[in-house]
């Protein structure tokens, strides 16, 4: 329990500091890239609900849009991915850099359509490819340095 | 317990999940109660930051709003202009509270900044100029707002339409236009209703007096003034009612549909003309602007991720009743609006950072005043790029807000503008903002609804 209170508290500041690193440099990739990629990669599957629930509830915070918004522009990419666990092992740099390059290029899509369809949250510029190839090289450090937190130790699936 | 790989890869958890973001997004009334209390308990650090952190000293009391009377001016002006009403009526501005969409998708009720007891008597007809813009409601309680039900208004249907018979018509207004086409003059009278959702004009000609004379129409823009009305004695002839917009394959002289598109959107609509028995006061028929007070806050900043940038947090000094929507402004113009308030603090969405559609007036030299509908595409550097709807702006001027709900009124200074093609180019104002303050709107009835 204490460890979900300290999910659904500290994916917000992990946004403060997306927003701070935003406002430092223009051209890192988003550290909350790094949320989605360890859906994909190594979160359990039983806390995939709870931790997009946290997730985007800190989303509609700090951007605009309600919740469900931003529950479908992270659900959808990382629902599209998981299968790949089969195919590939969690660890593999390929697939991790796969994985960020898909994300980067998906999320503003998904969120464009959904601002177009719904009228919710707000419409964003497509990634370049530059972007996209950023992400593909830095997310995955993101993402290792947010499983280095001891709370996301709990959330990581421990069958291969 | 060691999982089968298809409830892995594919788990049940993860796809109910979306199905209920789909659900949110469908009926997002249903679960907004639940989502603001989840996000008032998720931004409880944020809370605490502010009272740590909250800048600015909370003055004691508020003060009532300075109007731009430029504006006010510029804006009777343009309502009263080629003005017509009933005989015997005078003219009297309402200013625009709030808006209301119908079943076909578009603003089709407007809620006025005055009782129903203060127009008892009025005329039917609401006008803007010289165009009719829809009719008068006027409800049995005193205390609430005025209603105008624009022509293309459709009744609300509430529940599974159960009764049989002779169906309801829909309100409808005689017509006129004057063809001036080689093979096609002469005036064509006909009955404007409301149109379809997939319809691509606003309002539906029908029951055309001269059906050979509209097969012969071509091209589309002819101005649709009112026809005498047999129902209705009060609403005059001659009032404008749109262009006339010819549907179908006119250059192969198949002409589908007529339809009539209003002149004026209305959702940048921001003040109308009321006809009532008595003539204004001795500063003439100006709309006063929406009867509230600024009310100071502090504002904290928070950093936010692209494309927002910035999140803005805002604590009371005393616990106020703030609105869904409330205007935000600080060295005399507009910072954004409230997002999700609770008691004595909100988030705030700056102006810059909005992705909603704003009812805007754009004040140009010459007491030149245009209604505008445009959203906010790109912040950079201190300026401000707003795609418009629609009609697109003709002059440079001052940008001011247009009425954008109760606690969003006309008249909030923006910033000087340019338009550029389809859009406006807006500078914002680079001084920081040292006395934020947020509008908290009087109970309808007092002020300008008296």
């Amino acid at each position: 329990m204490m460890v979900w209170a300290l999910w659904w508290f500290g994916v917000l500041h992990l946004l403060l500091l997306d927003g701070y690193v935003s406002r430092l440099t223009g051209w890192l990739p988003a550290p909350a890239l790094a949320v989605p990629l360890f859906c994909v990669l190594f979160a359990r599957p039983g806390a995939l609900p709870g931790l997009l629930a946290g997730a985007a509830l800190a989303r509609s915070v700090l951007l605009e849009g309600n919740a469900a918004v931003h529950v479908l522009i992270l659900g959808v990419p990382v629902a599209a991915l998981l299968p790949f666990r089969t195919v590939f092992a969690p660890g593999s740099i390929l697939w991790q850099a796969l994985a960020s390059g898909f994300l980067a290029f998906m999320l503003p899509r998904v969120a464009s359509l959904l601002f177009r369809i719904t009228g919710e949250g707000a419409p964003v510029s497509p990634a370049t490819s530059l972007e996209i190839l950023l992400a593909m090289c830095v997310v995955p450090l993101w993402t290792r340095l947010l499983r280095a937190v001891p709370p996301m130790r709990t959330f990581e699936d421990e069958q291969p | 317990m060691r999982q089968s790989t298809g409830s892995r890869l594919f788990p049940v958890g993860l796809y109910a999940t979306l199905l209920v973001g789909l659900f949110g997004i469908t009926f997002p009334a249903f679960l907004a109660p639940l989502e603001n209390t989840a996000r008032a308990v998720v931004c409880l650090p944020l809370r605490a930051y502010g009272w740590i952190l909250g800048s600015g000293t909370v003055h004691a009391a508020g003060g009532a709003p300075r109007w731009n009377d430029a504006l006010l001016a510029a804006e009777a002006t343009r309502a009263l202009e080629s003005a017509r009403g009933p005989v015997g009526y005078h003219p009297r501005i309402c200013r625009v509270r709030d808006r209301e969409e119908g079943p076909s998708g578009r603003v089709d009720v407007l809620e006025l900044a005055a009782t129903c007891g203060a127009l008892r008597g009025a005329a039917s007809p609401v006008t803007l100029g010289p165009a009719l813009v829809g009719f008068l409601e006027l409800g049995e309680d005193d205390r609430a707002p005025a209603r105008v039900r624009l022509l293309h208004f459709q009744p609300r249907r509430r529940g599974v339409p159960l009764r049989v018979g002779a169906p309801t018509l829909p309100v409808r207004v005689a017509a006129q236009v004057e063809c001036r086409e080689l093979d096609a003059r002469g005036v064509l009278r006909f009955l404007v209703e409301p149109a379809r959702r997939v319809d691509p004009g606003a309002l539906r000609c029908t029951a055309l007096d001269d059906a050979y004379l509209a097969a012969r129409l071509r091209h589309s823009g002819d101005l649709a003034t009112t026809d005498i009305q047999p129902g209705d004695a009060t609403v005059p002839s001659g009032l404008q009612l749109g262009r006339l917009l010819v549907f179908g394959y006119p250059r192969l002289g198949i002409p589908v549909g007529l339809f009539v598109e209003p002149l004026h959107d209305p959702r940048a609509i921001s003040s109308v003309v009321v006809w009532g028995r008595q003539r204004a006061g001795v500063e003439g028929p100006r709309a006063a602007p929406l009867a509230g007070r600024f009310e100071p806050v502090q504002l904290v900043r928070y950093p936010a991720p692209r494309p927002v940038g910035e999140r803005w947090m805002i604590r009371c000094g005393r616990s106020l009743p703030l609105a869904d929507g409330a205007a935000l402004v600080g060295g005399g113009h507009l910072l954004g609006v409230l997002r999700t308030p609770w008691t004595g603090q909100s988030l705030v969405t700056p102006f810059a950072a909005s992705s909603r559609m704003w009812a805007l007036l754009l004040l140009g030299p010459r007491g030149r005043v245009a209604e505008l509908v445009g959203r906010v595409v790109e912040a950079r550097g201190g300026e401000v790029r707003i795609e418009l709807s629609g009609r697109p702006a003709e002059f440079a001027g001052t940008l001011f807000t247009g009425a954008n709900g109760p606690a969003c009124p006309a008249g909030l200074a923006l910033g000087p503008a340019t338009p550029d093609a389809s859009h406006l180019r807006m500078q914002l104002s680079p001084e920081p903002c040292t006395d934020p303050q947020v509008f908290v709107p009087d109970a309808i009835g007092t002020g300008d609804g008296r």
